[in-house]
């Protein structure tokens, strides 16, 4: 027998007052146990995904079925079995973060005993320990998010659905929560579908990845695999002693055949360049080097990063219309 | 394991939640002080200048007023606990949770009710002070108690839907404010209806203050200078289409 799929969507679209297209012919499917994620630019679409799934916003036209039920039919049953952090903020502003805390994990059936276990075990690795009697309304921005997100571990559910929610966290409290998920998912063999616009969270914390743009799916795969499949370029990063030779370097770079991209840094005199060729492109900035008599700092090749596939396939996307 | 619960056990759970993190208790409280204070110096006051109205001492009529009053204001201050769900998104959060929007309508009309009829007893305990000839019974209890809840479900109904018409908290408190004052000076909560103007006569006569006034001094102390038959009715159709109009409301809030 064929597991349920933990969420499958065809062709869910979404139009908000008859002209904001903000899902388009979406279509996917997540397996249980598996960590998903849904990588977009703001505004690609994303938040409104989660909307239609949690069966709050329904949607203009298509379907999906999360765990089987039908989101236009059996929300109800399928709000049972989810736990949901929206992007934006939600709080009770007037309680104690363990007021609040106890209030939500009563909503959810959770009994005193089981709350008091599991709010124990939470607790330090959101490092909320210190303001656990605070108001919840004195807390910083990263501690009411934190609590945000904790609260949806607080009660059982099948699936984790999470709205950007590392927004607000530093970094140490980001890649703690990230490693947090991803032991959660081996442990208890829920599965979580997670948003973001930060590549570099998706590539370490997904199984696969969708990469949504104007509200449709562009590409979907493992990260290693999009990387495989979208940037058969790779990168040379040159890094100069001082800015004086970055002039002509870049008017050479400018008269080469197999230079896909250039990306000059910021504040350092170093050039990232993507090229199909990258073997013979060192082979003639070192003949350049050479016969200028210019000594380089440093000269090196980088494999592709999944921020080179959305620049890829987005890039491409904004040049040449949609596809 | 899947969350699971009844109708009513999930209205009670939503309406102890709306107790504990969105009602302001000590609004709640400041604005007893108001009939308070109307009963016990107000009162006493007015009395030396108008001994009887309506064939009652003036005390009593208007110990009995400050009680509609009472259900005017805490049903509509506790209607307004809505704008923090909206304001603050517990309210997306609980959509996204295991209850419908019924329950979570339902948990609301149900918090306002209890908020009401506790304030409003609390305030006929005390008035029973200064009352005279007030008839106590089974029956005058219970008529009590429908009259105070038929009014809370519209004012509870007025406070949701101002409450989810305005952006700010500020907005908010000026508009009850004002509108305290319009429903309780244009009702039988302090006289009869008087206005040498027709249009303040009407309004008087709609006010559904003014319903649940003559009806409180109608199972307390018998008052039986209007036609309450027809001032049920009116009340009834006058809080069914509030709570309409607090459900649409409610329904169109945007996520
Ligand atoms: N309630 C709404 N009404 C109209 N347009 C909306 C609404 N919500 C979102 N949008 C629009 O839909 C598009 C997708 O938004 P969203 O799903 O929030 O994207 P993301 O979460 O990826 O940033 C955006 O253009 C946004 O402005
Ligand atoms: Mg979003």
């Amino acid at each position: 027998m064929q597991e349920i799929d933990a969420i499958s969507v065809e062709d869910l679209t979404k139009i908000y007052a008859g002209k904001v297209v903000a899902v388009d012919h979406a279509s996917f499917r997540v397996k249980q146990g598996e960590i998903f994620g849904l990588l977009g630019l703001n505004g690609a679409g994303k938040s409104t995904t989660i909307k239609m799934l949690a069966t709050i916003v329904s949607p203009t036209s298509g379907n999906a079925r999360v765990l089987g039920y039908d989101i236009s039919k059996e929300g109800l049953e399928i709000r049972k079995r989810i736990g949901v952090v929206q992007q934006l903020e939600s709080y009770d502003r007037n309680l104690t973060a363990r007021t609040s805390l106890a209030l939500y994990a009563s909503l959810w059936g959770v009994d005193k005993k089981e709350f008091s276990n599991r709010i124990n075990a939470l607790i330090d690795k959101f490092e909320l320990g210190e303001v656990l009697d605070r108001k919840i309304r004195w807390l910083s921005y990263g501690q009411r998010r934190r609590l945000q997100v904790l609260r949806e571990f607080l009660h059982d559910c099948e699936i984790l659905i999470l709205d950007e929610p590392t927004v607000g966290m530093d970094v140490l409290a980001r890649r703690a929560f990230l490693d947090f998920c991803k032991e959660r998912v081996k442990g208890e063999k829920s599965t979580i579908f997670y948003t973001t616009h930060i590549v570099s969270e998706a590539e370490y914390l997904c199984d696969r990845v969708a990469i949504i743009h104007h509200g449709k799916i562009i590409a979907l795969d493992s990260p290693k695999e999009l990387k495989k499949k979208y940037t058969d370029a790779k990168t040379v990063c040159v890094v100069l002693k001082d800015d004086s030779y970055l002039t002509k370097l870049v008017k050479v770079l400018d008269g080469m055949q197999n230079v896909t991209r250039k990306e000059i840094m910021e504040d350092t005199p170093e050039i990232h360049i993507v090229s199909q060729d990258p073997f013979k492109l060192i082979y003639d900035l070192s003949s350049l080097f050479q016969s200028d008599s210019y000594e380089v700092e440093s000269m090196s090749l980088t494999e592709p990063s999944l921020e080179d596939v959305i620049v890829g396939l987005v890039g491409d996307q904004t040049n040449n219309g949609v596809k | 394991m899947v969350a699971n619960s009844s109708f009513a056990g999930n209205v009670i759970s939503l309406t102890l939640r709306n107790f504990r993190a969105s009602l302001d208790r000590e609004f709640l409280v400041i604005q007893l002080v108001l009939p308070l204070f109307f009963i016990f110096v107000a009162g006493f006051g007015y009395t030396l200048i108008v001994p009887h109205v309506q064939g009652i001492s003036y005390e009593t009529f208007l110990a009995t007023g400050a009680i509609a009053m009472t259900v005017m204001s805490s049903s509509m201050l506790s209607g307004t606990m809505i704008w923090f769900d909206r304001n603050f998104r517990m309210f997306e959060q609980i959509l996204m949770g295991p209850f419908t929007k019924l329950q979570y309508i339902t948990s609301v009309t149900l918090s306002v009710i209890l908020t009401a009829l506790a304030s409003a007893a609390l305030v006929f305990l005390v008035s029973l002070t200064v009352s005279t000839g007030v008839i106590l019974s089974v029956g005058s209890i219970l008529e009590l108690f429908g009259s105070l809840i038929l009014g809370s479900l519209f004012f509870g109904g007025f406070g949701i839907f101002v409450s989810l018409r305005v952006k700010s908290s500020e907005a908010l408190a000026a508009t009850m404010n004002l509108m305290f004052f319009v429903f309780t000076f244009l009702s039988s909560v302090f006289y009869p209806s008087s206005s040498k103007y027709l249009v303040l006569r009407v309004i008087f006569e709609v006010n559904p203050l003014t319903y649940v006034a003559d009806l409180v001094r109608r199972s307390l102390v018998g008052l039986s200078s209007f036609n309450p038959k027809a001032e049920v009715i009116a009340l009834i159709i006058e809080g069914a289409l509030m709570i309409y109009l607090a459900s649409w409301s409610i329904n169109r809030i945007e996520l």
